[in-house]
């Protein structure tokens, strides 16, 4: 069986893998890097609870392979949090209630993430539009919206 | 879900990558960026023996803007075309920016897309609407195929088993006329695969008359299409509410859906007219608000 | 005193889950677990004639396979659920069949999906290859897919021991039903299908079984809202009296009523650990739960309604045909019997007969789901309501006020036996139609009418019964909570319950903080473990704030009254003289703190010589809080109430129909909620708000769609359409608070009934809007296709604008 070496940095840290080919991203960052943050929801990239920043952009970790991460700088929702202190987007959230069962919310945060660093007062329209590969099943998404735009305020 | 084993190659270089592609002939896949193949692979639909990863082609990323045509690398993903080509190209942005998602478009890539040749997927009306011209290339060299000649089939191109596109070109609009265009996909929810998709350009002379117009479809036959008729109904004309509506009908008779999960047969046929008449609508209003604009 | 109930607090669960430091089923890791993935039925119908495990055995990793005559040998048939082998489900009434279905098919897989053979790996990956080289030979069967078609005579039985395929039977007649109907000026025919669709939580299932030899003991993690009925279900299966077990539920992601169901997994994972003596675990895919967790919705409905003149109910006659699926025991029986027994709603029904079968299909078994068996209930009801009115002449609103049960008449026993706690109906339609302008909404109708525009009001007013038991069953109809102060002064809190999604955490240390006097953050909540309190119903039919909320009062007030009686021995004044408050014991007549719950706990567990005579050491009380308001016995007429409380909310919509497409886009939508007192009104409102996206997924997007032969098409997130931000309005919700009289908190439980109301308010909606051209809507989903054939149907092929 075919072993691919790779090297990559997530949340900052650098790891270095052998695995085989086919082994989806979302599992590198699940079972070998042992952040279980990053959720699977789906197998046809439609949910996005696996969403995670890849070189600056936001993927779908359940739809890349994991050689793909191969010298890419990877965000997960662990490296959100610094020193013990929430990020903005996080304390939003909670404070939105954009969240119930939890499942969701990292593809969320890592959405958000990205998408307030390109658009930092997005309406709510833009919003919308932004976050349709990201799916929720309990909140019916307002507060998330709510959480967005709470965000926006407190980092812009 | 989870991928079925293979090899997997990340040649650095073009030529490597059409050794591999010769190599390997049907037996590879290639991967641009893998948001329609991975999803196949999960399920199992393809079985690769081979996963050729392009994504580190650099020379295939790239857009340069020229006089008359703008090149486009095959890896320019759908995302950069939405953002980067609002003003040069804005029907394949419009287009570019109604597929599936935010993250789909960060990696999908136009070439990766056009190969795929989804009879739903939505950059190939656009392609089509704006005569984009394909380069494929193999280690016998390289050859132009025009979009309308690159599908072939549902999810089946005219490309030989080693050979792959590395660019489009999309010629620049006529500089003597003003265009407009349009986008109109009916879809289940935003992002969606299209029940039907069509992309119309109009193009006004100095007098406001139609100089030019086309209509592509998608989701309506096995491939993506232009519909010849609808665009030469436009010549000359006004472009009033009656010439679109005739348009409209004449691309919606060449309309030849399968119904799906998501709609009908029947549906499609019946909503084709109407998504060309709004695509027509949207053009028509945009070029006349740029023509208005002229001085 | 409240200090924390009723307030808008944040969430304590949210903490972790925007750290992404949640422990969800596919992130409990057990040391040396084994991973096994399963082999489906591609068939909806087959005879299973071989099954061939050597391929898959030779493949690397693999340690074991089985197949269903492997499980057959090792164990028994699924055990019922939620029902038990006993009166009154052995009785003719209401009657109820059991299938025997093993953890694997054995020699017939009736539906697509359906375990056929298992395989273990100690990797995953190379688990699903080899379950993919599981051969296995079928012997295709007609299948039998549509419902009606199943209650034909002679047609295909998918038990040949059943005379039919009638797994559920229940009937029930009051009042001379047949004679009125034949008398009533004005009567409402009509057929109504309504589709099938689920709940789809954005985590899939998944079973990890571990098994400890020193102890005998079973431990079984699931993602499953019956942890504590589990236990017995699966011991039953395996025939294993010998083994002790424990299941831990562990964090949620989402439930909604498809994980109340004893699922094959959940036998198969335990079956393979104990026959190889190492953890199994499986986790469920997207593409499996589609096909492997339970489906809900779908039934077809006949209904009869007589009015008189002055719009007034005179008798109601329904035949219910509910499509099961396969009869595995996810519960899907009860969704014949809610819908039934609840069509009536919030009207005055005097005179009812009604049929209601539960009738097995080639499909994926049927099961609850959000606001189970009532969201059609509701759908029925109104829709025939809106009819009435048109009929005669009246406006939707005025129909309903002239039949809605008035204020005075709670607690009301209805029709078919239960007791409706308490409401006022016409002020919660009032409260609706003043909010929304119902009046300015009607004339911009108008208005838009004239120009060709077709705009639309829908009204519905929504009846939910909650909190629900059976007798001899696995909802018995009670809840546990243990509450304990804990030698350092801080309360712990163990419930029965599972923390599915609905903030059990925060709500619980609210209202236990309050009835003990300790702070918020000194309240620690334990839940999802069947080792916590001895039994639990579980989590279903929004009664966490009805019995589980309530037996942490009462543990809580014994808790207390021990707290203050040590104080005032102590102190030596009287209990009434004291209060306690954020963990401090204060006279009420003194000012200043007199002593803390720490240091009452410090006696109570240290210091017992302090302790007043005869009292024993500790503070803890366990409570089990049986639910109000119900019966088991049956009445003189045969009936039984089954449901604590019955919250209510009117919806009014306000839509815009594309009449070329079919397309509909929501200008406003409203609800008016009473669900009792609130616990925490931000949270009842995300419930409220996720509960209807739920009801707008069902009312236009998701489908769970099978072709002639039984396959389900709608098989991936990418063709079931659960609906995105894009896809949701902005909601106004607004509400009204009638106590629940039976409880000590005055809760009722607000879960389910938002996911009630979209198909019902939107279908009045469109059909309003529609009106002009005459169309009537008695079918979902409402997706834009089936509007637009409606229409066309009415009117040609439409304009092309």
């Amino acid at each position: 069986m075919q072993r691919i070496t790779l090297h990559t940095t997530i949340n900052g840290k650098e790891f270095s893998f052998e695995v085989e080919p086919r082994l989806l991203l979302v599992d590198l960052i699940r079972d070998k890097a042992g952040l279980k943050g990053t959720h699977v929801g789906c197998d046809t990239g439609n949910c996005g609870a696996c969403t995670v920043v890849m070189n600056g952009v936001t993927v779908k970790s359940c739809q890349v392979l994991a050689p793909r991460a191969g010298g890419a700088d990877i965000r997960t929702v662990e490296g959100l949090a610094r020193d013990g202190t929430l990020h903005p987007i996080q304390e939003a959230f909670w404070e939105c209630d954009g969240l119930e069962c939890g499942f969701c919310t990292p593809g969320m945060l890592m959405t958000t993430a990205a998408f307030l660093e390109e658009n930092p007062h997005p309406s709510d329209q833009e919003i919308r539009r932004a976050y349709s590969g990201n799916l929720c099943r309990c909140t019916g998404y307002l507060n998330i919206i709510k959480a967005v735009k709470r965000a926006a305020e407190t980092t812009g | 879900m989870i991928p079925p084993p293979f090899e997997y190659r990340a040649p650095e270089s073009l030529p490597e990558t059409l050794a591999l592609l010769r190599e390997h002939g049907d037996e590879a896949r290639l991967m641009a960026g893998g948001q329609s193949l991975l999803p196949m692979l999960k399920l199992r639909l393809v079985r690769p023996a081979v996963i050729v990863d392009i994504g580190r082609l650099q020379e295939l990323d790239g857009i340069r803007e020229e006089a008359n045509t703008v090149r486009l690398g095959a890896l320019v993903t759908e995302r950069t075309l939405e953002r980067k080509l609002e003003q040069r190209l804005p029907l394949l942005s419009e287009a570019a920016a109604s597929i599936g998602d935010i993250h789909i478009r960060n990696l999908g890539t136009l070439g990766g897309t056009l190969c795929q040749a989804d009879p739903s997927g939505d950059l190939a009306p656009a392609a089509l609407a704006l005569e984009a011209t394909l380069t494929a290339q193999s280690t016998d060299g390289s050859r132009a195929i025009a979009a309308h000649e690159f599908f072939s089939g549902p999810f089946d191109t005219c490309l030989a088993d080693d050979e792959m596109v590395t660019g489009v070109e999309v010629p620049a609009a006529d500089p003597e006329s003003v265009r407009g265009h349009g986008y109109i996909k009916l879809a289940r929810r935003a992002g969606d695969y299209a029940v039907v998709g069509a992309a119309a350009l109009v193009s006004l002379g100095p007098d406001g008359s139609c100089r030019d117009g086309r209509v592509a479809l998608c989701a309506v036959g096995p491939t993506a299409f232009l519909c010849e008729a609808a665009g030469r109904s436009l010549q000359g004309t006004r472009l009033t509410d009656a010439d679109l509506a005739e348009a409209a009908d004449l691309a919606g008779n060449e309309a030849d859906p399968v119904s799906d999960v998501h709609a009908s047969a029947e549906y499609r046929r019946a909503m084709t007219p109407v998504v060309v008449n709004r695509a027509l609508t949207r053009a028509r209003e945009r070029a006349r608000a740029s023509h208005a604009q002229r001085p | 005193m409240a200090t924390y109930v009723g307030k808008s607090i944040k969430r304590k669960e949210s903490f972790d889950s925007i750290q992404g430091k949640n422990t969800y089923i596919g992130d409990v890791e057990v040391p040396g677990m084994l991973h096994a993935a399963i082999h489906r039925s591609p068939h909806a119908h087959a005879r299973v004639t071989r099954v061939d495990l050597s391929e898959a055995l030779a493949q690397p990793g693999v340690v074991a396979a089985m197949s269903g005559q492997d499980v057959r040998r090792l164990s028994r048939p699924l055990a019922p659920f939620p029902f038990t082998r006993t009166k009154p489900y052995t009785s003719d009434y209401p009657r109820v069949r059991f299938a025997d279905h093993y953890g694997l098919a054995v020699d017939r897989v009736r539906h697509v999906g359906e375990a056929v053979a298992v395989v273990v790996s100690e990797d995953r990956y190379a688990a699903a290859d080899a379950a993919e080289a599981v051969r296995v030979e079928y012997e295709p069967l007609p299948p039998v897919v549509d419902v009606e078609a199943a209650l034909e005579r002679g047609t295909v039985r998918l038990y040949e021991e059943w005379p039919d395929n009638i797994q559920y039977e229940f009937r029930f007649s009051e009042g001379p039903v047949e004679e009125l109907l034949e008398e009533a000026p004005v009567v409402i025919r009509e057929r109504i299908v309504q589709h099938r669709y689920t709940g789809t939580p954005m985590e899939p299932r998944g079973v990890i079984a571990s098994v400890d030899q020193r102890d005998n003991l079973l431990t079984l993690w699931s993602s499953t809202q019956v942890p504590h009925a589990l236990p017995n279900l699966v011991l039953e299966t395996l025939g294993r009296a010998d083994l002790k077990i424990r299941v831990i539920s562990p964090t949620m992601g989402g439930g909604f009523g498809i994980k109340w169901a004893f699922y094959p997994e959940e036998v198969l994972m335990p079956l393979l650990s104990l026959q190889l003596n190492r953890p199994v675990g499986w986790r469920e895919s997207r593409s499996e739960h589609m096909v492997a967790s339970h489906h809900s919705r779908a039934q077809v409905d006949h209904v009869e309604a007589g009015f008189d003149r002055a719009g007034r109910i005179t008798a109601l006659k329904t035949h219910v045909i509910v499509d099961l699926g396969a009869a595995y025991p996810s519960g899907g029986t009860s969704l014949a019997f809610v819908t039934a027994n609840f069509i009536p709603g919030p009207y005055r029904v005097d005179n009812y007969a009604t049929t209601s079968f539960g009738v097995v299909t080639n499909k994926t078994a049927a099961g609850p789901h959000r606001a189970n068996g009532k969201a059609e209930s509701n759908f029925i009801m109104e829709r025939v309501m809106d009819r009435a009115a048109l009929e005669l002449g009246l406006g939707k609103d005025e129909i309903r006020r002239r039949n809605l049960i008035q204020p005075h008449e709670f607690p009301y026993t209805c029709v078919t036996g239960s007791t409706y706690d308490s409401g006022d109906y016409p002020a919660c339609l009032r409260k609706a139609l003043a909010e929304a302008d119902y009046a300015g909404l009607l004339a911009d109708r108008d208005r838009c009418r004239l120009e060709g525009r077709y705009r639309g009001v829908g009204l519905a007013f929504l009846l939910e019964p909650l909190s629900s038991l059976r007798p001899n069953a696995y909802n018995a109809g009670y809840e546990t909570v243990t509450v304990r102060v804990d030698p350092v002064g801080k309360a712990w809190v163990f419930s029965g319950d599972v923390n599915m999604s609905m903030s059990h955490m925060t709500t619980l240390s609210q209202v236990v903080a309050d009835e003990l006097g300790v702070r918020f953050e000194d309240v620690q909540v334990f839940e999802g473990d069947s080792a916590l309190v001895s039994a639990s119903s579980g989590s279903y039919a929004s009664r966490f704030s009805t019995v589980t909320i309530s037996a942490a009062i009462k543990a809580s007030r014994a808790v207390r009254t021990k707290i203050l009686a040590i104080a005032a021995h102590s102190l030596r004044t009287h209990p009434e003289a004291l209060e306690c408050t954020g963990g401090m014991i204060l006279g009420r007549d003194k000012p200043g703190v007199a002593l803390t719950v720490k240091e009452v706990a410090n006696i109570a567990y240290y210091s017992i010589n302090q302790l007043p005579g005869n009292m024993d050491p500790g503070l803890h009380d366990t409570h089990y809080f049986i639910n109000p308001n119900t019966s088991f016995e049956p009445d003189a007429k045969g009936r039984t109430s089954n449901f604590s409380t019955f919250p209510y909310a009117v919806n009014l919509a306000y839509v815009e129909v594309d009449v070329a497409t079919g397309d509909t886009q929501i200008l406003k939508y409203l609800t008016v909620d009473d669900s009792g007192n609130l616990l925490n009104p931000m949270i009842v409102d995300t419930q409220i708000t996720g509960a209807i996206s739920h009801g707008i997924g069902g009312a236009f997007l998701e489908e769970l769609v099978y072709d002639e032969q039984g396959q389900l098409l709608s098989g991936t997130f990418a063709d079931y359409l659960i609906p995105s931000m894009a896809e949701m309005p902005d909601l106004e919700i607004h509400h009204m608070v009638t106590p629940m009289p039976f409880t000590p908190g005055g809760f009722k439980g607000v879960g389910e009934i938002g996911a009630i109301g979209p198909p019902v308010v939107l279908a009045s909606a469109i059909e309003d809007a529609l009106a002009p051209l005459g169309v009537k809507i008695m079918s979902l989903p409402l997706k834009p296709e089936n509007i637009w054939r409606a229409i066309h149907e009415k009117r040609g092929t439409g304009d092309k604008r």
